[in-house]
């Protein structure tokens, strides 16, 4: 597969941020119907909801500031995506400008003025970097894992549903994920993620303060993703979302020649 | 004329194959005049001024996007002693270069131009150039969803594949296996449907040969691409004046979390060559005319494994059937070394007719390993190796980059060959070291 050393910065800094953006927000989701008793699978699908699941595509703006022991950086991006695909074209900084990333299902291309021509990616390449914190959430979780209950603990005085998710292939990013669901507002609130032998890489909060309206009815949106590196715990990753808009994307522009 | 085109790049995809460097006549200049005055200074101020213009966005209807870089390049190149490659296209030394490429795009609803103009002063053997070219530019219209238009000058690449893309019949290199080149646009018009997620097709109608180095002006073609979940095609057909149609595909599968495989083929003519054969001329050899007549498989097969680092391995294989046997490799390493023991004149025709039009590939079969990463944030690296099966020889190629800031690079590579004179990784250069900066100010 064709290199894609000399973009590895953006590259790897986006693939894990902007999916743990795509997977893991989650709309105002409906209450689970039995706090004392929910239903996996429904909290499964308001999870899986949020990757776009009856919506016909999102747009919105990224801005992702990462700290680790070099220093702060800041990247810029425009996303639109549908389902599990989606193209994000970088806007800052200057280095990164004119790079875009295609992802349709499990494949994906990297692509900057000066490659020409777009390169394929192994998805293990979203867990280069601190961008990789997120790359749990791009996957489908009622799809790729199985889920248990477990305990319901509180995060912040907020009760919430811990499940506990294990991989059904071999081929997902992670072997296992513990997610803390909100029961009364029906949102993931953190997530934990795992690498096979067990060892905790990554930890994720969510906020929602944005809103989208989607069929006349408003539901809160994913405002903010703070990323905790576990085996570096310095290290952190802030994504933060803007100009969330429901719009289904032009087919075309999932070309990847452009 | 014929001299090499120095067109340093700081692209780590795109360093390397500089043992087979071939020679290309420069395209549209300024007149002489004005280039030995201006030379160097006229890119400084073009960067200050003229360029600034660009940056801001004008007032009117539609939004305006740029970015601009400035490329600082200084290389230095050692031929190979009694090199043929050397004495016609007179290699300097050294090369000190500035460039710049900016990009200009305008949108407005469902319409956008861009604009990639490069501006290209060189300082190489006590002479200066500057040359000036529209790379790139072309108007897009989207009339209806999942429908393009588009026409213009365009790099039109695809393919999986690192070191060959033979699935490509516009373009026979894809600005890796010859890397200091930057590669210019052809003229063409294209179409495109989005049937559904799955499918689409590209009719694509070249008219003219652009800023690349192409055999035909004129060429048809239509493209199907198909992407699954975790795997995708694609099926060309095309044609030329003069030329055979043509078939080529390419696909690529995701075979584990860390595994991409991929191949791409191609069946079409190759190019003609100008074979040497001993003959009653000045020189003892003349020059006739050899491959392009029939249709041959080109293919290439390879995958990459990513290590748990983020670093990828690639490892490809590829055969050229246009290529030459051990015969006409070993006729013309003696014709080149026959032509290279006479005086200047007729002979570096003759020489450089050769090697402009040698099979590229020249062997039959290459093979090539890479190991690039993909984990460092700020440091990028690359350790490439590409190898002449038949032939022998190969190159060995290094590369490094650091991020000094949000805005400037500094970057280095240095390339090294082995191989006789029947390989092409013999015939022109032992070694080469370049460094530069690249300085993004917007």
């Amino acid at each position: 597969m064709p290199s894609v050393m000399s973009n590895a910065p953006s590259f790897t800094r986006f693939i894990g941020l902007f999916a743990a953006f795509v997977g893991l927000l989650v709309p105002a989701a409906r209450p689970a119907a039995d706090p004392a008793a929910p239903s996996v699978d429904a909290l499964l699908e308001s999870s899986d909801r949020a990757r776009g699941g009856g919506l016909p595509g999102l747009a919105w703006t990224i801005e992702i500031v990462s700290t680790d022991e070099d220093g702060q950086s800041r990247q810029v991006m425009s996303a639109i995506a549908r389902d599990n695909d989606s193209r994000v074209d970088y806007t800052a900084p200057e280095k990164s400008k004119g790079q875009f990333v295609i992802i349709l299902g499990r494949n994906m291309w990297f692509s900057r003025p000066g490659l020409r021509k777009p390169v394929p990616l192994s998805p293990r390449q979203r867990l280069v970097g601190e961008a990789a914190n997120g790359d749990i959430a791009t996957t489908n979780y009622r799809a790729d894992y199985r889920a248990t209950l477990g305990p319901q603990e509180s995060i912040d005085g907020e009760l919430c549903q811990v499940l506990e998710l294990s991989a059904k292939a071999k081929n997902v990013t992670y072997d296992r994920i513990r997610y803390w669901v909100s029961l009364q507002r029906g949102l993931g609130v953190q997530a934990e993620f795992y690498t096979v032998s067990g060892k905790l890489l990554k930890r994720a909060r969510f906020e929602y303060e944005n809103e989208i309206e989607f069929s006349g009815v408003r539901s809160r949106f994913v405002s903010r993703t703070i990323i905790s590196d576990a085996i570096n715990p310095p290290n952190q990753t802030v994504m933060t979302y803007r100009d969330v808009r429901v719009a289904a994307p032009d087919p075309s522009r999932f070309e990847l020649v452009q | 004329m014929i001299r090499l085109r120095h067109h340093s790049s700081p692209e780590g995809e795109n360093v390397g194959g500089r043992c087979r460097r071939r020679a290309h006549g420069v395209g549209s200049r300024l007149p002489r005049a004005i280039r030995a005055a201006l030379a160097l200074p006229v890119v400084a101020l073009a960067a200050a001024v003229g360029l600034g213009s660009v940056r801001a966005a004008p007032a009117g209807p539609g939004t305006w996007s740029s970015r601009a870089e400035i490329v600082a390049s200084w290389e230095q190149v050692r031929p190979r002693d009694g090199s043929a490659l050397a004495r016609v296209a007179g290699l300097p030394d050294s090369t000190s270069a500035i460039e710049l490429r900016p990009e200009v795009t305008w949108e407005f609803a469902r319409v956008s131009l861009t604009a990639k103009p490069r501006v290209l002063a060189t300082a190489a053997g006590g002479e200066q150039d500057v040359v000036s070219q529209l790379d790139e530019g072309w108007l897009r219209v989207r009339p209806r969803v999942g429908v393009s238009l588009q026409a213009g000058r365009e790099v039109l690449l695809w393919g999986p594949a690192t070191f060959w893309n033979p699935s490509n019949p516009f373009f026979a290199e894809n600005n890796r296996a010859n890397p200091q080149r930057a590669l210019g646009g052809i003229d063409l018009a294209r179409v495109r449907w989005q049937f559904n997620r799955a499918w689409s097709a590209t009719a694509i109608g070249q008219f003219g040969r652009g800023r690349a180095d192409v055999a035909s002006a004129h060429r048809q073609g239509v493209k199907v691409d198909w992407v699954g979940e975790a795997a995708s095609a694609a099926f060309v057909a095309a044609s030329a004046p003069h030329e055979r149609a043509s078939v080529h595909g390419w696909a690529q599968g995701t075979v584990s979390d860390a595994v991409i495989v991929y191949g791409e083929a191609g069946w079409s003519e190759g190019a003609a060559s100008l074979y040497p054969e001993r003959g009653p001329s000045p020189t003892g050899w003349s020059l006739q005319p050899r491959g392009g007549d029939a249709r041959r498989l080109k293919a290439i097969v390879g995958g990459a494994y990513t290590l748990l680092s983020g670093a990828t391995v690639t490892v490809e294989v590829w055969r050229n059937g246009d290529a030459w046997g051990a015969d006409r490799r070993g006729q013309v390493a003696e014709a080149l070394r026959a032509l290279v023991r006479q005086p200047f004149g007729i002979a570096d025709g003759q020489i450089g007719g050769i090697l402009t039009t040698l099979p590229e590939p020249y062997g039959r079969h290459r093979a090539g390993v890479q190991i690039a990463n993909a984990g460092d944030v700020r440091t990028a690296w690359l350790v490439r190796y590409t190898h002449g099966i038949d032939e022998g020889g190969g190159e060995w190629l290094g590369y490094l980059r650091r991020d000094l800031s949000d805005s400037l690079q500094v970057w280095g590579s240095a390339a090294w060959c082995t191989g006789g004179e029947r390989s092409a990784y013999g015939l022109g250069v032992r070694s080469a070291v370049s460094v530069g900066l690249t300085w993004m100010p917007w």
